[in-house]
C-alpha cells in the first residue's frame, strides 16, 4: 500500500499535464506570429541590400523598389511616381530622375492606384495595385530604355496577379494595331489560348518576334508572387545582314525553354512588324498595360491629319490587375544565374 | 482577504493551483490583446465597376476575381445574381458585361487567336473597337 502511494506520488495528474499543455500552446500562440514576424524582416532586409546593390551595377538603367525615397526603405513610397533608384553609370548623360515611372489614369485626372503594404514580405513591403481598368505606369523618357535588335537587354520585375485575364499585360513598348500595321520593341502579357485556361501562358513580342510559350511549358502558383523575365540577346547578323537574337522568357527563374515564333508560323497575321514606329514615335515603357494604335481602337478619336503624333496614335488597353513591388531594367543580357539570383533574393 | 492568500501560501496544493491559475489568466490577457491589436492585412482585389447580368444593376465595389464562384463578393448586392465586369463602348456610350470568350485550348491557331483578340470585346451595340473596361470615374 505504501509502495503504491509512493509510485502515484511520482507521477503529474492528467490536469497538471493539460495545464502545461496549455500553456506551452497560448505561449506559442503569442510567439509564433512574431518569430515568423522576424524571419520575414530579415528576407526583407537581405533584399533591399541586394536592391541596392542592383541600382549600382553600371548597366542597370530601370530600377523601380516600390519602396520609399532616398533609402528610407520604410517610408510610404511618394503618391504619384516610382523613383527610379538606378545609377546607370554606363550611359552618358543618364539622370535617373528622367526614367522615374509616372502613376496616371489612362481617362485623365487623378490616378487610381492603391498603396498597400502586401508586397512579397507582408507590411515590410509596399505595393502597388493596379485595377485592372484605368491604372497604368508611364516611364515618359525613351532614350536608355530605346532598344535595337543589336542590343541585348533583360527586364525583370515581381508580379501577384489579382486574376488571369487575356491581355494582362505587365510591360510594354509597343504599339499593337491590326495584323498588318503594329509596332514593338518588347512587351509582355497574359495570353490564356496557348493552352488551357488556367495554366498560364505568356506572349512576348520583340522586334519583329512575336512568341508564345505552350501552357505546358508554364505552370506557377497561381496565387502567389510570380518572378517574370524577359531577356534579348543579339546573336548573329544573317546573310542579308539582318540582326537575329536569342529571346528568352523566364517564370520564376527558369527559362521557359523554346517558345512557338507565331511571326513565322503565320506571317500575315503577325502582331508584332518592327520596331522601327517606336523609336520614332517615341513610345514610353508602360507598366500594366498595352500601347495600342488609336487610328485602329478608337477610330472617331484619330485625327488623320495628324498621324505621326503619338498623343493622337497613342491609347492604353489590356490593363492589369494585381499587384507589382519590383521592376528592374539591364541594358545588357543577363545570364541564367543572374536572373535566378534575382529571383532567390527576392522571393517570399 | 489577506488571511485568505496567507492560508493559500501555506497549502503547497493551493499555492501551486494559485500560481497556476494566475499565470493562466496573464497569457489568457496577452492573448487576447493581441488577437485584438494585430494589424489585419489589407483587403485584396482593386475597386472595379461590375454589373449584374441579372438585373442590370451598376456599381463600384472591391473585386480579386470575379470568376472565383467561392468569393461571396462575386454577387449582387441588389438581387444576388451574377456579377461580371462592366464595359463601356466610348463611341455609343453602351454600358455590358465583359464578354467571356470560350477559353479551351481551341485557339492555338495564330489567326484564330488574333481575331478573337480584335472581337474580344466589341460593342454589342454598335460593334466598334473603342471598348474599354469602366473606371469607377465613369459611374453617375
Amino acid at each position: 500500500m505504501q509502495s503504491t502511494k509512493m509510485i502515484r506520488k511520482n507521477f503529474f495528474s492528467l490536469i497538471e499535464i493539460l495545464m502545461v499543455l496549455i500553456v506551452i500552446a497560448i505561449l506559442a500562440t503569442l510567439l509564433l506570429p512574431y518569430l515568423n514576424e522576424a524571419r520575414v524582416q530579415a528576407k526583407y532586409t537581405r533584399w533591399v541590400a541586394y536592391n541596392r546593390n542592383l541600382s549600382n551595377d553600371p548597366s542597370c538603367i530601370v530600377n523601380f523598389n516600390f519602396q520609399g525615397a532616398g533609402g528610407t526603405f520604410s517610408a510610404k513610397p511618394p503618391d504619384d511616381i516610382l523613383v527610379n533608384s538606378a545609377a546607370g553609370a554606363e550611359s552618358d548623360g543618364f539622370s535617373p530622375q528622367f526614367y522615374n515611372g509616372y502613376l496616371l489614369n489612362k481617362n485623365g485626372g487623378a490616378h487610381n492606384f492603391e498603396w498597400v503594404r502586401a508586397g512579397r514580405y507582408g507590411k515590410f513591403k509596399w505595393a502597388l495595385q493596379f485595377n485592372g481598368s484605368d491604372t497604368y505606369v508611364c516611364v515618359p523618357t525613351t532614350t536608355a530604355v530605346d532598344f535595337t535588335p543589336t542590343d541585348g537587354f533583360t527586364l525583370m520585375c515581381w508580379v501577384k496577379f489579382d486574376r488571369l485575364s487575356f491581355g494582362d499585360t505587365i510591360f510594354s513598348k509597343s504599339l499593337w494595331g491590326t495584323a498588318n500595321d503594329a509596332a514593338a520593341q518588347y512587351d509582355m502579357y497574359y495570353n490564356p489560348y496557348a493552352g488551357s485556361f488556367g495554366q498560364g501562358s505568356f506572349d512576348v513580342d520583340v522586334f519583329e518576334t512575336c512568341g508564345t510559350w505552350m501552357s505546358t511549358h508554364v505552370d506557377f502558383d497561381k496565387a502567389g508572387w510570380v518572378h517574370f523575365a524577359l531577356r534579348y540577346k543579339w546573336t548573329h547578323n544573317d546573310s542579308e545582314g539582318k540582326p537575329c537574337g536569342e529571346i528568352t522568357a523566364f517564370i520564376n527563374g527558369e527559362p521557359l525553354g523554346d517558345f512557338l515564333d507565331t511571326t513565322n508560323e503565320n506571317p500575315n497575321t503577325a502582331t508584332a512588324t518592327g520596331y522601327q514606329p517606336c523609336i520614332d514615335m517615341q513610345v514610353p515603357l508602360i507598366l500594366g498595360g498595352a500601347g495600342c494604335y488609336t487610328k485602329y481602337w478608337d477610330k472617331k478619336n484619330w485625327d488623320s491629319s495628324d498621324p505621326t503624333s503619338l498623343a493622337n496614335n497613342w491609347l492604353i488597353k489590356f490593363n492589369f490587375q494585381g499587384k507589382m513591388d519590383e521592376f528592374v531594367v539591364f541594358k545588357r543580357p543577363l545570364p541564367d544565374a543572374e536572373i535566378f539570383g534575382h529571383y532567390d533574393m527576392g522571393r517570399e | 482577504m489577506l488571511e485568505m492568500l496567507k492560508k493559500i501560501w501555506h497549502n503547497p496544493r493551493l499555492r501551486n493551483k494559485a500560481v497556476l491559475g494566475v499565470v493562466l489568466f496573464v497569457l489568457a490577457i496577452l492573448l487576447i490583446y493581441s488577437l485584438l491589436t494585430r494589424e489585419p492585412p489589407p483587403p485584396e482585389g482593386a475597386i472595379r465597376v461590375v454589373i449584374c447580368e441579372d438585373c442590370g444593376e451598376t456599381y463600384a465595389t472591391r473585386i480579386k476575381d470575379i470568376d472565383d464562384p467561392g468569393d461571396k463578393r462575386n454577387k449582387c448586392r441588389v438581387c444576388g445574381g451574377k456579377l461580371a465586369l462592366a464595359w463601356k463602348c466610348r463611341e455609343c456610350k453602351f454600358e455590358f458585361p465583359e464578354n467571356k470568350i470560350a477559353s479551351d485550348g481551341k485557339l492555338d491557331n495564330t489567326m484564330k487567336k488574333y481575331q478573337a483578340v480584335v472581337n474580344a470585346n466589341r460593342c454589342p451595340n454598335c460593334g466598334s473597337l473603342a471598348t474599354a473596361p469602366m473606371s469607377k470615374d465613369e459611374l453617375k
